[in-house]
């Protein structure tokens, strides 16, 4: 069977919705969060790609470039984060973290 | 034969992409991370953007993937504990209150739609009978409310409330999570390609064996992008100074330069002219 651009799509919101849930699950776990944004950013990238391997426009590719610059830039600061406050609380379950609650 | 590459690399991501999720173990999520990049990469290669899949690969595993990988073995993120519901008992549950809403749906269905069909049968017949458009939408409501009714009458819980008692089985992340995945694979099979884009092409891809796509690709970035691929590489150098600044710690006991006190200085905290007395010396 040919393979169109919609099974490419398909495969993009399928990984999407699996980001977001481990996204939801990630309030137990931090590092599960980290991991789901990744998986998340990696599904929109590849719809990207996918579009733009369909139009013919490199855009498409360049803008995947960028994503990736930023995914890197924001998963090194969160991972950053992540350290500094298991240095200062001792533990990383972010339900035990209730100090700002009215 | 690329087709089999296809659904090799993709049922592969997916099921990766789930033990990701799923798994009890941090060190092992991660893992399975990098066989979804690599996965991915495979697919991008398959779209034949070569240089981005090696880009994925030489940054997103070999930069961001460790480094999730250092701060699980650094943290030392136990594994998740077991829960008080066994698995078993959720599906049970979940799988009872599934049909049971699927009864209730294939009941209210059946009747709408037999109304539905006599409703058409009628129309056929006697075209008169239902011209005026209020007509037919008067009659269609009648047959929704009395299917209703019906399988309200069979069974005793309401369609929303099956609805409810459904998604009370689920947690409302996985409930979310399925609609949004639905959602998403309508749009996927029902989007139309635009029959004029072929003008809204703002890079067009030159073919394969004249402009490799690395080639292509840079012929954009330092040109058309500079600008943002200058901006892109501020965002990275700032994340690198955010990241130093975040984690860096002011040891005790360390030797420093203090270069703004050394440039203060003055001549007259430099030497002090001081009589010695003969035989004593000074203190």
């Amino acid at each position: 069977m040919d393979i169109g651009l919609t099974h490419y799509l398909v495969v993009s919101a399928l990984l999407f919705s699996m980001g977001l849930f481990g996204l939801f699950r990630g309030r137990r776990h931090v590092m599960m969060l980290l991991m789901a944004l990744e998986l998340l950013l990696l599904s929109v990238n590849l719809n990207l790609v996918a579009f733009s391997a369909y139009l013919g426009d490199l855009v498409g590719q360049l803008f995947t470039l960028f994503i990736l610059t930023v995914a890197a830039a924001e998963a090194a600061i969160g991972l950053a984060i992540l350290v500094v406050f298991h240095r200062n609380r001792g533990t990383i379950a972010v339900t035990d973290i209730s100090e700002m609650k009215g | 034969m690329a087709a089999l590459a296809f659904y090799l690399f993709s049922t592969l991501l997916l099921a990766s992409a789930a033990a990701v999720i799923f798994s009890r173990n941090s060190v092992h999520s991660v893992l399975f991370l990098i066989f979804t990049f690599f996965n991915a990469a495979a697919l991008f290669i398959l779209l034949g953007a070569e240089f981005l899949a090696m880009l994925l690969l030489i940054v997103y595993v070999g930069a961001v993937a460790v480094l999730f990988l250092f701060v699980v073995m650094m943290l030392d993120v136990r594994p998740e504990e077991r829960r008080e519901v066994p698995f078993k008992t959720k599906m049970r549950t979940s799988l009872i209150a599934f049909f049971e809403l699927g009864k209730i749906f294939t009941v209210f269905a059946i009747f709408s739609l037999a109304g539905i069909f006599l409703l058409y049968a009628v129309q056929q017949t006697w075209p008169a009978l239902l011209q005026d458009l209020w007509k037919q939408y008067t009659l269609l409501a009648a047959i929704l409310l009395l299917s209703y009714a019906f399988s309200r009458k069979i069974y005793s819980k309401s369609l929303l409330g099956a609805v409810f008692d459904f998604a009370k089985t689920l947690p409302l992340s996985a409930f979310l999570g399925i609609v949004l995945m639905i959602e998403m694979i309508f749009l996927a099979f029902g989007w139309r390609h635009m029959t004029f884009s072929e003008t809204f092409v703002q890079a067009p891809i030159p073919p394969e064996d004249l402009v490799p796509n690395t080639q292509a690709l840079g012929r954009l970035i330092y040109t058309e992008y500079v600008y943002l691929f200058q901006g892109a590489g501020l965002i990275l150098l700032v994340a690198m100074i955010g990241a130093i600044l975040l984690t860096h710690r002011r040891r005790e006991g360390v030797k420093r330069q203090d270069i703004s006190r050394q440039i203060a200085r003055r001549k007259e905290e430099t030497i002090t002219l001081v009589k010695a007395p003969i035989g004593r010396g000074i203190e």
